[in-house]
């Protein structure tokens, strides 16, 4: 998995792509939590360029968002598309965080 | 041709391993031209039934993981898990609540969820101190419910 950190408009980007599983959530974990620890609130996930989530994926960004929350701040999730949308959905994260079909998108409806 | 000899791993009950193994059932799926979405989705089965072995069956200790693949003669993958840990039956396991909100969303409880929604039928027995799990998946998948 590869993870691409950007700002916009105070928010923090965190691209992923390839494969966020058992084995690779460790790092995205790690990841964003030194945003958090940075001071950051309001982190954006952008999954346009990841192929593949499993259950230790979504883990991930339910913890992130409990996180955020935790320090009135918020996670958006930006480019869900083909199988990764469908696990969001399958497992009912679809309706739970706020999700946008760009960053751009999520960081303007802030 | 009904069927297929299949293929038969044994390794480390490892995370370190998880990619050795769904790289035989993607491998499976492809050459039963699956699609790619479908393929994915087993990955994400097979992935959590590996996981839970690793997670729930061996707390104490590390143990091996054999997984065994075939395809039958309605080019279903059949694919069997076996593992010497503890006794763990992913029939009883509870749902997830999947409709609460994030506060009270418990992070956990998924994967068996996942395993059920993705293969068409899942058995497990306990058989010379082993877990034996076995996940049958259809080029298609289970028909899902109209949602309407």
């Amino acid at each position: 998995m590869q993870i691409v950190v950007s700002e916009k408009g105070g928010a923090k980007i965190m691209a992923l792509s390839g494969r966020l599983d058992a084995v690779t959530v460790g790092e995205a974990e790690h990841q964003l939590n030194t945003l958090i620890e940075s001071g950051q609130s309001i982190v954006v996930i952008d999954f346009e360029t990841l192929e593949y989530i499993s259950s230790a994926g979504l883990r991930f960004v339910l913890a992130g968002a409990k996180k955020l929350q935790a320090r009135n701040g918020k996670l958006l999730l930006a480019g869900l598309g083909g199988v990764v949308k469908e696990v969001f959905e399958l497992a009912g994260f679809y309706d739970l965080l706020p999700v946008f079909d760009t960053p751009d998108q999520a960081i303007g409806s802030l | 041709m009904p069927g297929s000899p299949g293929a038969e791993i044994t390794l480390d009950a490892d995370l370190e391993n998880l990619g050795r193994f769904l790289e035989v059932v993607s491998g499976l799926a492809a050459g039963e031209k699956y699609d790619a979405r479908r393929s994915k989705m087993i990955e994400l089965a097979v992935e959590e039934a590996i996981v839970n072995v690793i997670n729930h069956a061996y707390t104490d200790a590390k143990g091996m993981l054999t997984m065994s693949a075939s395809v039958d003669a309605d080019r279903r993958l059949v694919l069997t898990i076996k593992d010497q840990g503890r006794p763990f039956d992913v029939s009883n396991v509870a749902e997830p609540d999947i409709g609460s909100g994030v506060e009270s969303r418990k992070i956990g409880g998924l994967g068996v969820f996942f395993i059920r929604q993705v293969a068409d039928e899942i058995r497990y027995a306990r058989e010379d101190d082993s877990n034996v799990m076995t996940m049958v998946f259809s080029p298609e998948g289970r028909p899902k419910p109209e949602t309407n």
